[in-house]
């Protein structure tokens, strides 16, 4: 692994990206939409890898998805149910449980 | 449907990855993902400005979307291992035309009591000797054909096999306007088939005055089949013509016809006699044994591969009937 590849720092970035997504669905969102914020908050990704996480975490009852059809043509917005703020609680839970994890393997290493 | 306004430049290739998307997915959730899919490329398209999206714009869309057979395999939970998602169902389908296309034109040549192999060692009557034997003649031939995708699939490679679900994709083409002119077809062979002297005048052999006949009374017992071969596609055009497209009557008929067209072929091609040449023509009968013998070999050739092209159309029908059903 180069550390100088910038893929090296993109796939250390996807591992959040499930946990990222879901922080950003309090309130209601369509998938470009949440591809756009997403890079906005340096989680560069694309429509082909955000999509098929959606439709898991949609699955499963974690989102909630309508259909705003009052356009001139429908487009489909996702948001956080009940369940999902559990298994948000839960990522965020796993992720500090790793951050720490690597603090305490990366402590002393300059 | 299409509709009869123009394309906007790039719609086409939105069109082509999404009927390449649903081609992959499982038929369960096929037309929500399309659906889905289909909003975020026009949500991305509309960033690009108001007015049809460009050629550029589309191919950007749609390569932040990755291959269609890639989102499908994310889309269904499954690695892109040697296996995924669209291989498995190019192998899916084509084993299942393969299989029942083989299994059938078998089971024709068994009932009709051909002894002759159509092609020796791969297509040919079942045994008749023991219900064991004709179980392992089936599962022979299914082994036969998994073998033979596999190598298939081997030779071409798993970037070109996916490939293979547009060569067949199982929606059945159809206008009112094809619909009309198949119809008139359909009318015109039943004339000729039918009306003796239209018939005795077409299939006959000689010079103007004393033209004979050479059709065999083995192929006008045929007749009756293909009438109810030409009276089914007339009724599958006649619904196309009624409904405007396809719906799974039309396709059943469809199935049906190819049926009985694949049934009629096999028939052709096992008769004793095709054809019988008059004494009155003047031929020796060395010549006129020629002459038959050439007729039947085109005869076989091309009812072999009207068979094999029918008992597919039949398979591909029966899929498409199962895919309709279960949305």
């Amino acid at each position: 692994m180069d550390p100088r590849d910038p893929r090296t720092e993109a796939e250390l970035r996807r591992g959040v990206l499930q946990l990222v997504a879901l922080a950003l669905l309090e309130e209601p969102r369509y998938g470009y939409e949440l591809v756009r914020l997403l890079g906005q908050a340096g989680f560069q990704t694309e429509e082909g890898t955000l999509y098929p996480i959606l439709r898991r975490f949609e699955e499963q009852g974690a989102l909630e998805a309508t259909w705003d059809t009052s356009r001139t043509r429908p487009r489909k917005y996702y948001q956080l149910s009940i369940d999902g703020r559990r298994v948000r609680g839960e990522l965020t839970e796993a992720w500090r449980r790793v951050r720490d994890a690597t603090d305490a393997a990366l402590k002393g290493v300059s | 449907m299409s509709s009869a306004a123009p394309l906007a430049p790039g719609a086409k290739a939105v069109e082509a990855y999404l009927a390449r998307l649903r081609d992959v997915l499982p038929d369960e959730k096929a037309d929500l993902v399309v659906s889905e899919v289909s909003a975020l490329i026009q949500d991305r398209l509309e960033q690009d400005g108001p007015g049809p999206a460009t050629e550029e714009g589309t191919a950007r869309a749609l390569a932040a979307l990755g291959r269609p057979e890639v989102l499908a395999s994310a889309i269904t939970g499954e690695e892109g291992g040697p296996f995924d998602a669209a291989t498995r169902r190019a192998f899916t389908r084509m084993l299942a035309v393969a299989f029942a296309g083989h299994l059938l034109l078998s089971i024709v040549l068994t009932v009709v009591g051909a002894d002759a192999k159509l092609v020796p060692g791969l297509v040919g009557a079942l045994p008749r000797t023991s219900w064991l034997h004709m179980t392992l003649g089936v599962l022979g031939i299914f082994f036969v054909d998994v073998g033979f995708l596999v190598v298939l699939f081997k030779c071409l490679g798993r970037d070109r096999v996916p490939a293979i679900l547009h060569h067949l994709r199982l929606e059945m083409p159809g206008s009112r306007r094809d619909a009309g002119l198949a119809l008139v077809l359909v009318a015109l062979l039943a004339v000729l088939l039918n009306v003796a002297s239209f018939r005795d005048a077409l299939f006959a052999v000689g010079g103007p005055g004393h033209r004979a006949p050479i059709l065999a009374p083995d192929v006008i017992a045929l007749l009756p089949l293909a009438d109810l071969l030409l009276a089914l596609f007339a009724l599958r055009h006649l619904l196309i013509l009624w409904t405007g497209g396809e719906r799974i009557p039309g396709l059943a008929l469809d199935a049906l016809a190819s049926l009985a067209g694949a049934v009629l072929a096999v028939f052709l091609m096992t008769r004793d006699q095709l054809v019988r040449i008059p004494e009155s023509v003047g031929l020796s009968s060395a010549q006129a044994e020629t002459f038959s013998d050439l007729l039947f070999r085109v005869v076989v050739i091309v009812g072999f591969v009207a068979s094999l092209l029918l008992v597919t159309r039949f398979v591909k029908r029966v899929l498409r009937i199962r895919q309709l059903l279960s949305r």
